[in-house]
């Protein structure tokens, strides 16, 4: 179970608040979508998750583990926005190093990667340097590793960017194939639609505080789309 | 303590992954190899010939003190963008994502820069060590301890150059860092200098008394001339109480302290 309880994060001692008092609960197993207009403080809440960055206030947990405990990141894996990649390293390179700094053994990463290259369709192109990737090809390999790494929590942030239409419909589909592993999973992204086909729960975040938290189901049931529900939300903070 | 040989390991492959760094062994290994004509030359001395081995013996020792002095500005230009490295081509995301500790990473990466230098200096020294070997056909026993010695100077810089590039930019990182050494070179060298029995004679044996900053300051130059004493032998004079080996040691622990300590309070 991941906690997020009265997180508040401020950068310099009177600029404003990037998050404000934010409470969160992320069951296991359950997919969550983080949504917000660009600079609402959803980046900054993942990046207090993973330790990259420390709350002004409030604390965070993973299954109990304070996230300032580097072992809290155990069987997380972590796809950014625009990934990158050491160029001079093969696709195999990088899956590898992640594994291994994620503790993980040779025998038990070996099979592994065969398995997920071969789920995010990059069977034939892993060993090659990542210099040679597309764009859409970086950003597979990128999950191939959130998913290697990411045994209980996949945090995923707008994994679709850079995806053609197949790619977009291959991410769907491997995130409902995750579903029946018990993995959890954070998702930052700004595709409403694949959000409403792929999660369970959704909060809304604004101005870096939480307007809105609810399940899916119930949010659609009102008859509302989630993006009519995101404009009507967004929109008249804005105004 | 694992992930501490990990990412020592991967630091070693990435910076041996750049060509530019076989350039400079290869150019530097060049430039050792032109001194092979000094050790080939008939010397006079006050009408008297030098042989051959004492010239390669004179030759070699200035070697090392050039390729020791020089492998810091080595270290300097290796470490000086290394966290910015690690920023721009994601490689800090995805080690830090990653159950790594932050202190397990910055030892990491310093240990394998310095690894690298090292092997560097290692690699000019045993050039030498084999030049000597070969043109004069004699052995200098203490070179290769002597540049194992030096190898604590090379680790200082890497320290000292990567906790200033936390807080400046790359090239002003890798100045100040020479800049300490150069402060302690010369520091170090007028102190050696007003100790030989020449100037002491010269003098009066009253030589000034040295200042605390002087004594405290790092000693690079001189553990390099107690290194140089292991091969020939030669005197040396220790500044204060403290013997510079010690000096050093106590330095480069000051400063990969500090420099843990500014990674780990650090936002990513």
């Amino acid at each position: 179970m991941i906690s997020f309880t009265s997180v508040t994060k401020q950068y310099g001692s009177n600029a404003t608040l990037a998050v404000n008092n934010v409470s969160l609960t992320i069951s296991k197993g359950e997919h969550f979508a983080l949504l917000g207009p660009n600079g609402a403080g959803k980046t900054t809440l993942v990046k207090m998750l993973l330790g990259f960055i420390r709350p002004s206030n409030g604390t965070i947990t993973l299954d109990g583990v304070p996230c300032s405990d580097p072992l809290s990141r155990s069987g997380i894996g972590y796809l950014p926005e625009n990934i990158r990649i050491p160029q001079y390293l093969s696709g195999l390179q990088f899956l590898v190093r992640q594994a291994v700094l994620s503790g993980m053994h040779a025998e038990e990463y070996g099979k592994r990667i065969n398995d997920i290259v071969a789920l995010v369709g990059m069977k034939d192109s892993f060993r090659a340097k990542v210099k040679t990737y597309s764009k859409g090809m970086l950003q597979r390999i990128g999950l191939a590793s959130a998913i290697l790494t990411g045994t209980k929590v996949l945090v995923l942030d707008e994994p679709q960017s850079g995806l053609d239409p197949i790619g977009i419909r291959d991410v769907r589909s491997i995130m409902e194939g995750l579903r029946q592993t018990g993995v959890t999973i954070i998702l930052n992204s700004h595709l409403l639609s694949e959000v409403e086909k792929t999660c369970d729960t959704a909060a809304i975040i604004n101005k870096g505080a939480i307007v809105l938290s609810n399940n899916i189901r119930d949010l659609s049931a009102s008859g509302e789309t989630l993006e009519d529900m995101f404009v009507r939300i967004i929109g008249g903070a804005h105004a | 303590m694992r992930n501490f040989f990990t990412v020592t390991k991967y630091t070693v492959i990435d910076i041996l992954n750049q060509k530019s760094f076989f350039v400079l062994l290869a150019v530097c290994i060049g430039f050792v190899m032109l001194l092979r004509g000094c050790y080939k030359g008939n010397y006079m001395v006050n009408g008297k010939e030098i042989d051959s081995l004492t010239v390669a013996w004179n030759a070699s020792i200035v070697a090392f003190h050039v390729i020791a002095a020089g492998v810091l500005l080595i270290a300097a230009i290796l470490s000086m963008g290394m966290f910015r490295r690690d920023r721009e081509d994601g490689t800090l995301i995805y080690m830090m994502s990653k159950p790594l500790h932050r202190t397990a990473y910055a030892l990491g990466r310093v240990c394998g820069l310095w690894l690298v230098s090292f092997g560097f200096m290692a690699v000019l020294h045993g050039s030498i060590f084999i030049i000597t070997l070969m043109s004069a056909g004699g052995t200098m026993p203490g070179y290769l301890t002597a540049s194992l010695v030096c190898s604590v100077n090379v680790f200082f810089m890497v320290g000292a150059v990567c906790l200033f590039s936390l807080f400046m930019p790359d090239f002003m990182a890798a100045v100040t860092g020479l800049g300490i050494a150069g402060i302690g070179y010369i520091s170090d060298s007028v102190y050696q200098l007003t100790q030989s029995k020449l100037v002491q004679a010269a003098m009066g044996n009253s030589a000034p008394s040295v200042s605390w900053w002087r004594v405290a300051w790092p000693k690079v130059a001189s553990l390099q001339y107690f290194a140089a004493s292991l091969i020939d032998k030669s005197s040396f004079h220790t500044m204060g109480f403290i013997h510079p080996f010690v000096m050093m040691l106590v330095w480069c622990g000051i400063v990969i302290a500090a420099l843990v300590y500014a990674f780990k309070t650090r936002e990513l």
